[in-house]
């Protein structure tokens, strides 16, 4: 009965920190959200990701040719504790926010369809940990 | 008022559609994702991939944007008629033709035809109710949307939010499986849609939207292949295969330019040339495939 009722109790709290962390990042993708003016519009995922230390998450995507896509990206409530940078599929920089004083969103404007991914990575001047968020939009 | 109906729709067409590329969210089999809040934890390495699993499928409204810029011509006729919506009766069949119903009411916005719109909302609204997914719009949304609907800002301002409400609700329902169904529903018709508006002989913008789509075709297959435990998925999945080994024949030649940035203006242009190569043969072979397999869902 006791090892049941600490069993409980243990669930209970990692239920209670984790669904912490789920509030934690759903506000925060509300903050990225901020950056998103009406001309675009939501591709309709928040991608999101805990990161510690010098930890990177990544993902692959489309931008497809002759659309303008802007990318928001977010950490905690601070506009420049991420880094995001972004990559063709040669793997050549196409951006990097690191050299725009980790600008929380930037715009890019496609000629032709290509595959690119996205890299996330915490500025650890600002945090160790945190929960990364990345939205994507395109303008009508 | 013709003016707030076209806003209505097209603000509601975004919702379903919204609705259906949530679907294409982290799957359900990556262990490091959870079930609530699709948060990722920490793994042991360097580096992992944000949100799980990623399926990234262009949106039906991005594609008929996509397939307008083309210059392709607006074809009502090709549409899913809407009367058909009674011969739906399986969960299957609900799923996969509000995907459908979403890509044609879409489609419909982005051409501004506001009155046959009107239609394929309502079948989008009955199909939703059916699967029980009207629950994801909650009242106080469907309330502060009705209120800004003279604002195009807001409107989309909270579209983009229930996104996000409706991605949990599927999610949180353990609905992936409808949800896979909505994503391949709303891409067939789309392709179909291209494929139908042009015809045999194809303009070459046109042409390059649908090869481009050879991507899409790898990430859907991913997706519903997570649920082949289903007999009619499994049936869909090895139809999708099929095109799929098609899509194997389209070749690209990727040539790398450096980027500019006007950092004024916050914005890179990619300049890179991206060369899709299909062929006659091919491309006869994808448009059969797809018109055979959409008419099959549509019950044509």
């Amino acid at each position: 009965m006791k090892k049941l009722f600490i069993t409980a109790l243990i669930t209970g709290f990692s239920a209670i920190s984790f669904n912490a962390k789920a509030q934690m990042c759903d506000t925060i993708a509300d903050f990225a959200g901020k950056f998103f003016t009406s001309a675009f519009i939501s591709d309709g995922q928040s991608y999101r990701a805990l990161l510690v230390d010098d930890q990177t998450a990544e993902f692959q995507t489309t931008f497809f040719g002759g659309t303008q896509y802007r990318i928001s990206a977010v950490s905690g409530f601070s506009e420049n504790a991420l880094v995001f940078r972004v990559l063709d599929e040669q793997s050549n920089e196409i951006f990097n926010s690191a050299q725009h004083s980790n600008t929380p969103y930037w715009d890019f404007k496609v000629a032709s369809t290509l595959e690119v991914t996205i890299e996330a990575q915490l500025d650890q001047t600002y945090t160790k940990t945190g929960c990364a968020v990345i939205l994507i939009g395109f303008k009508q | 008022m013709c003016m707030n109906i076209r806003k209505l729709i097209t603000g509601v067409s975004l919702a379903v559609i919204g609705l259906t590329l949530l679907t294409a969210c982290p799957g359900t089999e990556d262990p490091k994702e959870d079930q609530q809040g699709g948060v990722v934890a920490p793994p042991p390495g360097p580096t992992h991939s944000l949100g799980g699993k990623i399926f990234s499928i262009p949106s039906p409204v991005e594609f008929s944007l996509l397939l307008k810029k083309s210059g392709a011509k607006y074809n009502a006729a090709i549409l899913n008629k809407e009367s058909k919506i009674d011969q739906y009766t399986t969960k299957y069949a609900w799923a996969l033709n509000l995907g459908v119903y979403g890509a044609d009411l879409g489609y419909t916005s982005i051409y501004d035809h506001s009155d046959d719109a009107m239609k394929y909302m309502k079948n989008v609204n009955k199909l939703l109710d059916k699967l029980g997914l009207m629950d994801a719009f909650d009242k106080v949304t469907l309330d502060r949307i009705k209120k800004n609907i003279d604002n195009k800002d807001s409107l989309l301002q909270l579209v983009s939010s229930t996104y996000r409400d409706c991605d949990h609700y599927l999610k949180n329902n353990k609905m992936e499986d409808v949800g896979a169904l909505i994503v391949a529903g709303g891409w067939l018709e789309s392709i179909y849609l291209a494929v139908n508006t042009v015809g045999k002989t194809p303009h070459k913008d046109v042409l390059k939207r649908i090869a481009e789509q050879k991507l899409s075709v790898d990430n859907l297959l991913e997706m519903i292949g997570m649920h082949t435990s289903d007999d009619d998925i499994m049936l869909l999945f090895t139809k999708l295969s099929e095109i799929k080994e098609q899509y194997d024949k389209v070749t690209f030649k990727y040539t790398f330019v450096k980027p500019e940035t006007d950092n004024a203006n916050k914005i890179t242009s990619i300049k890179s040339i991206t060369e899709p190569q299909i062929s006659d043969e091919v491309y006869k072979s994808i448009s059969e495939k797809i018109t055979s397999l959409r008419n099959s869902i549509v019950q044509n």
